[in-house]
């Protein structure tokens, strides 16, 4: 009986044309894998049995090498529209961030941060040289004649500290201000710190989509700011004394705008100088780098946040805040620029 | 005729939309765009899911034994993060979905067809804040602080932004531009039919005969398009439907007849087994022909053309 029906099932594959056969062959891992793919557009890739994932990459394969015969030689409209469809629909199910979110996370601090601010080392120090530029300016121009001071500084900002102040006030109402307490700094002062130094450079950030120019004049301007507020100090013979005040979170805060400012002039100079590749091309791959490296600016603007909000009011030794400011720098050098190096030995 | 004027519209804003992609395994894939309509109310449904969870957690926090100032820095804070990570944790976790994307059926993917990157979806978020969020909020203190030039400037800057996708080549926006995405509309599922060639498994004998020269009148086109008339006749299952499709297949089978000279008469009752068997015959010909290279795109492709690359359609 199974002799005789195993024989006429052999006779119909003889009747089917060609790609009869080419269908009756495949279609049950066609199905198989519609079936997981309808799931994993349901689900997440954990919903998948240990079984279904193991095949998946298989019956994927399959389905692929299928629709590449197809499209060469059968005519059947239906299969090879059906083909499509639920190549397309495996494709989107396939491709994309699996899994967890920790890992990236850990991948993110590991390489992606440091390196992408290697690889775009260039706008970076670009961007470090207009800060710069700017204190410079700032300085000068405020010791060469203090009426630039209420010019550059927005009497909002400088609060009182200005060329009216005396030395003392300057002392007793910033640089040595009592620690309040824990809600008032902590809470209230970082977390303010935090949105407006993130808002400045996401600005810096965003406006590099504008060839990077507006960029460079925003960090410029904070590179005033700094300058002008450095000359009143030094005219007030407290300049040691600010610059350990401002080093506890200020290196923190002002690599976090530089590298942010250098992720913006990175995607102004793929728009203006794209080489080789097409714009957007160029954009994708710079654009994803310099994000990469504001992100990580924005996560150093939170840790200078706290640094400012938190401790700086806690140390009043000048000594001791140099002391920190300067670990601050050793750090950051340390974690750009040695840590997690991809041994190139290892990698080939 | 109307009608027919409504759907030739619609194709050809289709074909606006349709886009082909290279996956990874180096197969050209095609898929639409999707409008930017669709693409808007999903930023609604976001915005409004954003909103509502800013005021649960504002609620949680106002139960809290804290004081006011500290009450609403929080609120600011936690509502800033928000904002910040919720479509970036969720097109992270719905691989390129946000809630709003996944109820238009819509989705993210690379514009060159390769793997869609945790830092694609981190870029073209953190630009979405840069193109509409901190202008919106820096246009509000500006107005503020009646400030017009900077009010005007940063509204502007908005609104350019809001607009960049209906000017872009794939309707993408600054962040798209950067993550180097675009937004698709999902495939519909399309269902896989009986094989029409079944048939001659189930028929004892094949009544009609064909020659070689008759077969070689027809091309992929009208093959295909015949066979777009046998799935319908197979669907049709009302008394009219069926009706109405016999009515045209013996009109195509007329044609037919006449196209190939194809003299012997055909019964009105034989018209489906006819153009079944026919439909059999011209593709078993015309796959022959694929498998050494020859393709006949329709009946007016004179000279069939050998090692012509596949089109994609």
């Amino acid at each position: 009986m199974s002799q005789l029906n195993t024989d006429s099932k052999a006779s119909d594959q003889r009747q089917l044309i060609r790609s009869g056969r080419f269908r009756s062959g495949r279609e049950s891992s066609w199905r198989e894998l519609e079936s997981i793919v309808s799931k994993l557009e349901k689900k997440s890739v954990r919903s998948l049995s240990a079984r279904e994932a193991m095949e998946l990459p298989k019956l994927y394969q399959a389905l692929i090498s299928s629709l590449a015969v197809a499209r060469n030689t059968i005519l059947d409209k239906n299969l090879i529209q059906y083909l499509e469809n639920l190549s397309l629909r495996s494709y989107l199910a396939v491709y994309g961030p699996q899994g967890g979110l920790l890992q990236p996370i850990a991948n993110f601090f590991r390489s992606d941060f440091p390196q992408c601010v290697r690889s775009l080392k260039a706008p970076i120090i670009i961007s470090g040289l207009s800060l710069l530029a700017g204190i410079l300016v700032g300085f000068i121009a405020v010791l060469v004649d203090p009426m630039y001071y209420s010019l550059i500084v927005d009497p909002q900002i400088a609060s009182g500290r200005d060329f009216s102040a005396s030395p003392e006030e300057l002392r007793s109402k910033y640089l040595d201000a009592p620690y309040t307490n824990f809600e008032q700094n902590f809470i209230f002062f970082a977390n303010f710190l935090f949105r407006h130094n993130t808002i400045v450079s996401l600005m810096c950030f965003g406006l590099g989509f504008l060839a990077g120019l507006p960029t460079i004049i925003l960090i410029f301007t904070n590179g005033l700011l700094l300058g002008a507020m450095l000359a009143l100090h030094f005219d007030k013979g407290l300049m040691i004394e600010f610059v350990a005040w401002l080093s506890v979170h200020g290196i923190t805060e002002l690599t976090a705008v530089v590298l942010a400012g250098g992720g913006g002039l990175a995607i102004g100079a793929s728009i203006v100088f794209p080489g080789q590749w097409s714009r957007r091309a160029n954009l994708a791959d710079k654009g994803l780098k310099a994000s990469k490296v504001m992100i990580g600016a924005i996560i150093m603007l939170f840790i200078a946040s706290i640094l400012e909000g938190g401790f700086r009011q806690l140390i009043v030794d000048t000594f001791s805040r140099l002391i920190i400011g300067f670990m601050t720098l050793v750090f950051w050098w340390y974690y750009f620029f040695k840590a997690f190096q991809i041994d190139p030995k290892k990698k080939s | 005729m109307k009608e027919k004027k409504d759907y030739t519209l619609i194709s050809q804003q289709l074909a606006k939309l349709k886009r082909v992609i290279i996956t990874p395994e180096g197969l050209p894939l095609k898929l639409y765009l999707s409008n930017n309509g669709e693409r808007l109310y999903a930023f609604f449904v976001d915005c409004i899911l954003i909103v509502f969870l800013i005021f649960l957690i504002s609620i949680l926090i106002a139960l809290l034994p804290i004081s006011l100032p500290i009450r609403t820095t929080l609120i600011s804070f936690v509502s800033f993060l928000i904002s910040l990570f919720y479509f970036t944790y969720f097109e992270l976790a719905w691989r390129g979905q946000s809630p709003g994307k996944r109820f238009l059926k819509i989705k993210v993917v690379k514009r060159n067809g390769s793997e869609l990157t945790a830092f694609s979806i981190i870029a073209r978020n953190l630009t979405r804040e840069v193109e509409l969020f901190v202008p919106l909020w820096l246009f509000a203190t500006a107005v503020d602080s009646q400030n017009l030039f900077l009010s005007l400037f940063f509204m502007s800057w908005a609104i350019l932004c809001f607009l960049f996708p209906f000017f872009s080549r794939d309707k993408q926006r600054p962040g798209d531009l950067i993550g180097g995405t675009m937004v698709i509309s999902l495939p519909k599922k399309l269902a896989l039919l009986d094989d029409l060639t079944e048939l001659k498994t189930k028929m004892k004998e094949t009544r009609f005969v064909f020659t070689q020269k008759q077969l070689a009148i027809y091309g992929n086109k009208e093959l295909q398009t015949l066979e777009n008339m046998l799935r319908q006749n197979n669907k049709a299952i009302s008394a009219r439907a069926q009706k109405a499709m016999q009515k045209s297949m013996a009109i195509v089978c007329e044609k037919i007849c006449r196209k190939i000279r194809y003299t012997d008469p055909v019964p009105p009752e034989q018209v489906e087994r006819f153009l079944s068997e026919f439909y059999i015959a011209e593709r078993d010909q015309l796959e022959k022909g694929l498998m050494y290279g020859l393709r006949k795109e329709s009946k007016l492709d004179p000279t069939v053309r050998v090692g012509k690359p596949p089109t994609i359609r």
